[in-house]
């Protein structure tokens, strides 16, 4: 095979490499599904922050004339877009990462699901230890869902 | 029945099929067609599509539901199950189904489908589980090259019939996994059918005798281990509870197939109007399973 060291032989991977690959997807399904409730939540709190600004202006807005009612909102807009802004940032840069966690997750998972049968008759495993392998490896989605 | 004639029923069947290939095209019986998507009529029949990856579960649901014409594109690696409702139609009765077609890859998204069709009580009507004798779609390049290295390293080198003959060890692992989940699923069940669709049948159509061997029970000189594991299943769940089972020839979209640009290409041995036929030899035995239950 090709790509190897001069003088060293290469050969396939061990059932030890194989759950050591495992534990590294393992890794970044949890980075990835942790990027993507943080995701979620960035765009609640932009809503929710919106709305605490908005609901009780329009209801001191529709209530009776308030004499610093332009000051307080102009204000609270302006405060709104800020954190929208900010957030903004914060999710895009989230997002970048998710979807590298997720292209990294999908890329050693497909060669562990087509490798998983070789290891298994390779290493003689018996029914219990491909059973446990596969279960594992069944946790993994096909293909992404995104960074939403 | 008499465990002879159970089979010898289901090896006739292939038989028929097999000469029928040859046959002109007459006028399908049994058709097949989605349901209106804003239908509130609520399907009666699940169906299940199983199958390793690459063996072309998609392909063969396009294909029975005729969407498979001359401008047809196969649609290539599904990312999720993918549920279908559908009516079929044969002589003067209509039944609709539910028609899912499960991943093949070991995946959340091969569990889910398979856990809500087959827990707490629920059980798939008929089960249609594709095969293709070793000739399955890898559908990236780079796990097309992983396994061709994987091979190259192995004893048995890489070659077109070590490429092929991995794959069916792996089909048999992915079936004997599947019999386990129907054999809780179907357990004092009745009425359940089952096909085990042979497909891509134009890629080794001079070696069909071999296919029938290797998938049917009873017809090499030893079982293979996917015979086996049907005949252990059809064992467990009873003869008299099965509607139907048939072992089918079948070729949906006749194209070449390579594994690698370094390995010879396997060309189709049948044509389209031939395809045809044994996909309305299919669509006619679903149609004959649904009515007997």
């Amino acid at each position: 095979m090709e790509g190897g060291s001069a003088g060293v032989e290469a050969r396939s991977i061990t059932g030890a490499e194989f759950d050591a690959a495992l534990d590294k997807a393992e890794q970044l399904l949890g980075f990835y599904d942790r990027g993507r409730a943080h995701i979620r939540l960035s765009y609640v709190l932009m809503l929710a922050s919106a709305l605490a600004v908005v609901i009780p202006l329009g209801v001191v807005a529709a209530s009776e004339a308030f004499p610093g009612l332009l000051g307080i909102t102009t204000v609270g807009v302006v405060g709104v877009a800020l954190l929208v802004v900010m957030l903004r940032r914060h999710v895009r840069a989230l997002s970048a990462t998710v979807r590298r966690d997720e292209r990294a997750m999908l890329e050693v998972i497909d060669v562990l699901r087509e490798l998983l049968p070789d290891v298994a008759k390779e290493e003689g495993w018996g029914p219990a230890r491909y059973q446990i392998a596969a279960a594992w490896v069944s946790r993994f989605p096909i293909g992404g869902r995104g960074s939403r | 029945m008499s465990a002879l004639s159970f089979w010898a029923q289901i090896r006739s069947t292939w038989a028929n099929t097999v000469a029928a290939a040859d046959q002109a095209i007459t006028r399908p019986s049994v058709r097949l067609k989605p349901m209106f998507r804003f239908s509130l009529y609520r399907p009666k029949l699940p169906i299940a599509v199983t199958g390793h990856r690459g063996t072309g579960k998609t392909l063969l649901y396009d294909a029975i539901v005729g969407n498979v014409g001359t401008n047809y594109v196969p649609s290539g690696k599904s990312q999720g199950a993918e549920p279908h409702r559908v009516i079929l139609s044969a002589r003067s009765s209509k039944t609709r189904c539910e028609v899912i077609v499960v991943p093949g890859q070991l995946s959340a998204e091969r569990d889910d489908a398979l856990d809500s069709m087959m827990t707490d009580g629920a059980f798939p009507t008929g089960l249609i589980h594709v095969t293709c004798f070793g000739h399955n779609t890898v559908w990236h390049s780079s796990d097309r090259a992983t396994v061709g290295g994987e091979l190259a390293l192995g004893a048995r080198g890489l070659s077109q019939e070590a490429v092929r003959l991995r794959n069916l060890e792996q089909e048999a692992l992915e079936f004997e996994d599947l019999c386990n989940r129907l054999r809780d699923a179907w357990y004092r069940k009745s009425g359940v059918w089952l096909i085990v669709a042979v497909a891509k049948c134009d890629l080794y159509w001079s070696r069909i005798g071999e296919a029938r061997d290797y998938y049917l029970p009873g017809c090499g000189s030893a079982d293979s281990r996917f015979a086996a594991a049907l005949q252990g299943l059809v064992k467990h769940v009873g003869e008299a509870n099965f509607a139907g089972l048939a072992v089918l020839p079948l070729s949906c979209y006749p194209e070449a197939h390579e594994f690698d640009p370094t390995l010879p290409k396997s060309r189709p041995e049948l044509d389209q109007r031939q395809a045809t036929v044994l996909v309305d030899r299919f669509r006619t035995v679903i149609g004959d399973f649904c009515g007997r239950r």
